[in-house]
């Protein structure tokens, strides 16, 4: 078995939402920071698993995602897994 | 009846919850902790309390939804056992998938804790049978995280099914709906039913509004009524 690291972004779905994105948005659009388009607040989890391979660890990543890190009523999420050590 | 209050860790109403049935003497009452497999004596009514069940981490009622307890919850709740969520306890029901939505932060982003007002928009269930239909209660609510969503879609299903059960609305008017919602709530909603009408879940505490002497008035008490009279004319009293 080798061990695995997955770095999840977890982010409100399109259409839910975000109030602490619009409130972020706000204040920097007050502070003048004109370029800012649209700010989304999410989160960011680090995962370490132990797998066979690659595509054993993306796997696992995935199905405990979809188990519990995201509620994927009002979140969508992505993630890249990167063998450890 | 006999009721099962669920503790998490983090619970802080489970007390309250207890008290407020001890008080209405609607039978006894089990605590049950949530790392317990099963409930010590078969419950007429399951309740899962407010607070902030395992520090509301990850999302709130997420990792609670999960607990060991919750098999035993969801056991109940499909052989037709009546469940009720306070709060955190409807947080937990909606993660756990036994109540279509999920509660997001209010829109204020701000924690609200204060005496709401909300229209009986069904009075038809175990829950609210003892309420006038489209009686103004007033329960106190206190959240952060009970802005209730549902795709568009979903919702239109909901309320033509009359699963909405509470929608925060104006004392004086009689009006309901996302006008009157402290925390962004859509369409109001406050409480839904599930489609099989035993599994309530609610953002205002009842419980708050019960015993006699508090400053929240006594509006809950038809809560417990409710149920006392959906298993009194069950048990043919």
């Amino acid at each position: 078995m080798k061990t695995y690291r997955a770095d999840i972004t977890i982010l409100p779905k399109d259409g839910v939402l975000d109030i602490q994105g619009k409130a972020v948005e706000k204040t920097l659009s007050a502070h003048g920071y004109d370029a800012v388009l649209e700010v989304r607040v999410g989160k960011f989890i680090r995962v370490t698993v132990e797998a066979a391979d690659h595509a054993d660890a993306d796997l696992k990543v995935r199905t405990i995602a979809d188990d519990l890190l995201v509620n994927d009523l009002v979140e969508s999420y992505a993630f890249a897994v990167e063998e450890a050590q | 009846m006999r009721s099962a209050v669920v503790v998490f860790p983090g619970s802080n109403c489970d007390r309250d919850v207890e008290k407020a049935l001890l008080y209405m003497e609607t039978g006894p009452v089990d605590m049950v902790w949530h790392d317990d497999a099963a409930f010590p004596h078969r419950p007429d009514l399951v309740v899962l309390p407010g607070g902030f069940a395992y520090g509301d981490y990850l999302r709130s009622g997420a990792l609670a939804a999960k607990s060991r307890i919750m098999g035993a919850v969801r056991a109940h709740a499909e052989e037709g056992g009546l469940v009720l969520g306070i709060c955190n306890g409807f947080q937990i029901l909606a993660e756990a998938g036994l109540l279509p939505g999920a509660l997001l932060p209010n829109a204020s982003l701000r924690f609200i804790c204060r005496p709401t007002y909300l229209r009986v928009e069904n009075n038809d269930t175990p829950f609210t049978c003892s309420f006038a239909d489209s009686e103004i209660v007033q329960f106190p609510i206190a959240h952060h995280e009970g802005l209730y969503y549902l795709p568009d879609d979903e919702l239109d299903r909901l309320e033509r099914n009359g699963r909405v059960v509470f929608r925060y609305a104006d004392r004086e008017s009689g009006d309901a709906g996302e006008a009157y919602s402290p925390n962004g709530s859509l369409r109001g909603i406050a409480g839904i039913i599930n489609e099989r009408g035993n599994v309530l879940g609610l953002m205002p505490h009842p419980e708050r509004a019960t015993v006699q002497g508090l400053i929240w008035g006594m509006d809950g008490k038809g809560v417990w009524r409710s149920l006392e009279e959906h298993f009194g004319a069950w048990e043919g009293k």
